[in-house]
């Protein structure tokens, strides 16, 4: 499908809330002359919010002014030391009257670096909401925002998501100034571009789209640069909100947008020519264009010996392929193909299968779901509720269901190797795809056997190579074949020799025919 | 739509190989007997002249495919005639391997599932990636599968080399006689040379000059095989046994015991051989709706998926039984036509033409 006919038709079906302030006033209405009028208006836009504060002043012992802010928004020593002080102190009025006054206040009284003159009511809105403080003066159509914003933020610290032994113990934060400063620490050059982009229509959320010049595709960054564009959300509380709709594939449960909360992580992207995008509020970072190998590798793979490391991605496709077929080739062999599992072992099973009264795919079905309960049970209580969960789970459903006869012992061996190995994906994203694939070859494996799950992952084949993200195959560099990148695909190859490849990722046909 | 060189070789060695190890063995065994490995090494190198003529063909007109250059070098009417030759072999072709190939998942796997249901399923993914991927799509997944079936082929062989009797081997040349050793080659030949599909494939290449290397190594794979897996089956089974089977390969992967613990692989080999009819198939859909919205002149070829599908479907239920939809089609169409004209001498015949042509367009 194509993408722009996928944004316009998701863009048409979100729900939508006016706001009120810009119905009523416009597009950009211009202050008022008047303090009194002005004041008056402040006061009623944001009625019943007790946190603003006006406070009056008076500039060069004459003209009146108001200083408007949200008072928890704002650091309170700047605001006094660096604002409210040298306006007090009042300097001798400047002869020339060549500039405005608020120029003058500006250039003379103000000694805060970050400071812009506004003229409409609505850049006035949007400045005291984003924690600036707005100074009117008495017969002045315009108004001067100064930056004196607190610095809200956590203290960095290490991603619970991503962690690393061998490795910069350093995650993303909340706050985009300080991603954006964390790729700068770790690319030091004026190549790396950073864009700013406003999206959300009520929110005006910051989002920079950060790139290397020279190593990214100009066709991927105006790809990416007319997704965001095209965004007509309110509000943006988590990248999430954004991935989903710039994504290509949106019906697909495959991630074809890599998130990574590690600033080390996003700049190796960088470096290979992809695209991280960093959205104001969210620690969680995009990098796109990717293919479905980046979510098998961890940054650390590249901090580790490199045999290791080669030999930690094969167990990792290998878990990937068990959490994704195990249950399914149980299903299978054990109803259809009974043959292939050797005599003593399939004896034993047999055995043990004996005393449950459901079909194997009914059994292991149960025992599935059950496991995907507990998990997700143990993700969202508290954490010590949390263990109880995990004990719970695995005496009660576990020990106790094998004794009562109603699950067999192999099955609760197959489910919990399967939870295991889901465990191994470092992408999360992806480990939620296989762990949903699972379901449907089960099915299949119930319905037609081995026939059923060799058809299943020929479907799955099928969807995985036609997938594209940004342009980009999905499963290239194996499909299409490219011998540079496979080098870091089928392993992790040792530095000298992976410097030689070409670090590019282009996509393979040109975008606006998507 | 573009195709590069490694999936073409990938699409042509795994359409050659996968029927050819299943389907054409135990009629070459039966007519050549012990010299059975001769007659796959002449079938060898009857699908490799085919691959050579085919490559050089379209070499004529890089740009076009069957359909347009046949029209450009025989003329309008002549080069239509030409094409329906191959339509009608497209045509059957489908329902052909559908049907044997549901015979064999029924016998081997599912014996009490009704082949409308298998068929059913394999028709759904053949019509996915076609629909969905065109050729690019289907080069792309051979290039995943291709080395798996071709490992899998391997492995077979690496796993019964402990089941080798040497003495069936002996005598290594029983002189059944040119005309047997010629008769039990021609059935391999006619499935390896199933690369002459390259004239359609060609022009989707990147580089469709130098595509033909990659469409003669595919197929020179797939010959290796076949014959390196004809030599295993001789010394593992013996003749009289493996000629008395329908599918001699899976009874020498069934003999394979491995620690006393991998046994029974057949089931297995049987999966990963499915996906090589699952790729024989769609390049066939693909071909057949390609070649026939060119040839009626309809814009959307995808549309004649939703017309060719169903039918092939039906026309798999016409054999009455296993016999019938391998060794009738084979010995009554397949080998006495369409191997001498469609393979051999119609691509030979437009080559000759086209190159007549050319010469005395340059004079």
């Amino acid at each position: 499908m194509p993408i722009k006919k996928m944004i316009a038709s998701r863009k048409t079906k979100m729900p939508m809330f006016e706001d009120p302030d810009a119905a009523a006033e416009g597009a950009a209405k211009p202050l008022s002359g008047s303090l009194a009028d002005n004041e008056a208006w402040l006061k009623h836009t944001f009625s019943n919010c007790s946190d603003l504060t006006v406070r009056k002043l008076h500039l060069r012992h004459s003209v009146p002014g108001i200083v408007v802010y949200f008072k928890e928004l704002v650091d309170a020593r700047q605001l006094d030391e660096e604002l409210l002080e040298p306006l007090m102190r009042q300097r001798p009025e400047r002869g020339d009257n060549d500039i405005s006054f608020m120029e003058q206040i500006k250039s003379d009284l103000v000694p805060v670096a970050l400071t812009q003159i506004i003229d409409n009511k609505k850049d006035a809105v949007a400045r005291i909401i984003k924690g600036e403080v707005v100074l009117i003066a008495d017969n002045s159509a315009q108004a001067l925002a100064i930056n004196v914003k607190s610095t809200m933020h956590r203290a960095l610290s290490e991603p619970s998501t991503e962690s690393v032994i061998r490795g910069p113990k350093i995650g993303f934060i909340e706050n985009i100034g300080i991603n954006q400063a964390l790729l700068r620490r770790n690319i030091r050059t004026p190549r790396l571009k950073m864009e700013q982009m406003l999206v959300g229509k009520v929110s005006q959320t910051e989002v920079a789209l950060a790139y290397m010049e020279g190593a990214a595709s100009p066709a991927v960054i105006a790809e990416v640069k007319k997704r965001m564009s095209q965004i007509e959300l309110d509000t943006i509380l988590e990248s999430a909100f954004i991935e989903e709709i710039i994504r290509d594939a949106a019906y697909s449960p495959f991630p074809v947008i890599h998130v990574t909360e590690r600033p080390d992580s996003a700049a190796a992207s960088l470096l290979e020519g992809r695209v991280v995008i960093l959205v104001d509020g969210s620690p969680v970072s995009m990098i796109v264009p990717v293919n479905i190998w980046h979510a098998f590798q961890t940054v650390e793979d590249y901090y580790t010996n490199y045999i290791f490391a080669t030999f930690l991605r094969w167990l990792r496709y290998f878990f990937a392929f068990i959490s994704l077929t195990l249950p399914s080739f149980y299903v299978a062999v054990s109803e259809f193909n009974p043959e292939l599992i050797p005599t003593t072992l399939a004896m034993t099973l047999a055995a043990a299968r004996e005393p449950v009264p459901f079909p194997t795919l009914i059994e292991i079905l149960m025992m599935e779901i059950a496991f995907e309960a507990i998990r997700e049970a143990g993700i969202r209580l508290p954490r010590p509720v949390g263990q109880t969960i995990s004990i719970v789970g695995v005496l009660v459903i576990g020990q106790a269901a094998v004794q009562a006869g109603i699950v067999s012992a192999p099955i609760v061996i197959i489910v919990s190797l399967t939870g295991i190995a889901s465990f191994l994906i470092p992408n999360y994203n992806m480990s939620q795809a296989i762990r949903l694939m699972r379901f449907p070859l089960m099915l299949c494996a119930g319905i037609f056997g081995l026939y059923g799950v060799g058809a299943g992952l020929i479907a799955l084949l099928i969807h995985l190579v036609n997938l594209r993200s940004f342009g980009v195959y999905y499963m290239a560099p194996l499909a299409p074949f490219d011998r540079d990148g496979i080098k870091d695909v089928l392993g992790r190859a040792p530095w000298w020799i992976m410097q030689k490849r070409k670090n590019r990722v282009w996509p393979t046909q040109e975008l606006s025919k998507q | 739509m573009k195709l590069s060189g490694i999936q073409a070789f990938w699409m042509i060695a795994v359409m050659d190989l996968g029927m050819t190890i299943l389907m054409t063995y135990t009629p070459a065994l039966q007519a050549a007997q012990q010299d059975a490995w001769m007659s796959m090494l002449l079938a060898g190198c009857i699908a490799l002249l085919i691959a050579v003529i085919s490559a050089k063909l379209v070499l004529l007109y890089p740009q076009q495919n069957l359909i347009e250059f046949s029209q450009t070098i025989m003329g309008k009417w002549l080069g239509k005639l030409v094409v329906m030759v191959y339509l009608v072999q497209w045509y059957t072709i489908i329902p052909i391997i559908l049907r044997q190939f549901s015979d064999l998942i029924q016998i081997l796997l599912l014996p009490f599932t009704p082949k409308s249901v298998i068929i059913s399923v394999m028709i759904l993914l053949v019509v996915y990636v076609t629909y969905s991927g065109g050729i690019d799509g289907i080069g792309r997944c051979s290039e995943i599968l291709g080395p798996i079936i071709l490992s899998m082929v391997f492995l077979v062989l690496l796993f019964s080399v402990n089941n080798i009797q040497w003495h069936r081997m002996l005598p290594v040349y029983a002189d059944s006689g040119v005309s047997a050793i010629l008769r039990g080659s021609l059935p391999p030949a006619s499935y390896l040379g199933h690369a002459v599909e390259f004239v359609m494939l060609s022009s989707f290449l990147n580089n469709p000059r130098n595509g033909s290397p990659y469409a003669i190594w595919g197929v020179g794979i797939a010959s290796f095989s076949t014959l390196l897996a004809m030599m295993m089956v001789i010394l593992t089974s013996g003749v009289n046994l493996s000629s008395r089977t329908w599918y001699p390969f899976f009874e020498m992967s069934k003999k394979i015991a491995i620690f006393e613990f991998i046994e029974n692989l057949d089931a297995l080999a049987v999966v990963i051989w499915v996906t090589s009819v699952f790729i024989k198939l769609s390049v066939y859909l693909f071909i057949t709706s390609y070649g026939t919205a060119q040839f009626l002149q309809i814009r959307n070829w995808r549309r004649l998926i939703w017309f060719i599908a169903p039918i092939s479907v039906a026309f798999a239920f016409i054999p009455q039984n296993v016999s019938e939809a391998t060794a009738g089609y084979l010995n009554h169409y397949w080998v006495p036509v369409v191997l001498p004209v469609n393979m051999i001498g119609l691509p030979l015949l437009l080559l000759i033409v086209g190159k007549v042509r050319l010469r005395r367009k340059k004079a």
